[in-house]
């Protein structure tokens, strides 16, 4: 695996608001990944991108999401924001409410495969940034 | 910064096929279950009805996130409310991992 670099240049980009271009998101991020030298972080970023866009196009229905992503120093961030501004549920560990529950995994998924997850409101948008630690060699 | 380049020229969407068995009550799903897919899967397990057990066959998904993990757990919680089992056969890789991080693998009805 190529050592992760400050070669590596950063992306981002926008999306119809739309389910049917969540795959195009993963397909692109894990492209990223693979023509960097991460493919050991591939599957947990297709499992994360995939759920922070599902949740985009569910907060902001046919208005178009971004998703960013970038290596820092010991890990990848990738961040996906959406133009809503509604109330974000409380965070009560993003656990559902039930093992056999059938909603509120999504963020919970995202948590369990992150560092560190951060949600940002501003007037404009909600971004949501998750940290994938670097594999250690 | 990173200039946005805009995604929006033909996108392939995630691929879901569906096939039934004519020898058992069972749904065989290839390909992809997210948010874009899920409803076709839920739809097909409605069409079969909970009034008997079935088969769920996952061994060829080759991607699954917490949208499809809801479709098979409603499934789930409605063939249980009707005294019958929705068996997952064969779960693939990308199933199992996902099933191991959500703490699901005991209670659903695995084979």
């Amino acid at each position: 695996m190529n050592p992760p670099s400050t070669r590596t240049d950063p992306i981002e980009y926008r999306y119809p608001g739309s389910t049917d271009t969540i795959n195009q998101a993963r397909v692109d991020l894990v492209g990223w990944l693979r023509a960097n030298g991460l493919d050991a972080l591939a599957a947990d970023a297709e499992l994360v991108v995939s759920e922070l866009t599902s949740n985009a196009v569910e907060a902001s229905p046919g208005e178009p999401y971004t998703v960013a992503a970038s290596v820092e120093s010991d890990a990848v961030r990738i961040s996906v924001s959406n133009p809503s501004t509604a109330e974000l549920p409380a965070d009560s560990n993003w656990a559902p409410e039930s093992v056999l529950a059938p909603q509120g995994r999504g963020l919970f998924i995202v948590k369990a495969l992150s560092e560190s997850v951060d949600i940002e409101q501003t007037e404009r948008e909600t971004i949501v940034s998750a940290k994938l630690p670097l594999p250690r060699d | 910064m990173a200039t946005i380049v805009q995604r929006m020229t033909t996108p392939q969407p995630s691929r879901l096929t569906l096939s039934s068995s004519a020898d058992e009550r069972a749904v065989i799903v290839v390909g992809t279950i997210d948010s874009h897919t899920a409803e076709s899967l839920l739809d097909e397990l409605n069409r079969l009805g909970t009034a008997d057990d079935a088969v769920l066959d996952l061994s060829q998904v080759d991607f699954i996130d917490s949208s499809g993990l809801r479709t098979i757990v409603t499934a789930h919680q409605q063939f249980d409310a009707g005294a019958s089992q929705l068996v997952l056969r064969d779960p693939s890789d990308a199933v199992i991992r996902l099933l191991e991080i959500t703490g699901l693998v005991g209670h659903l009805h695995l084979a």
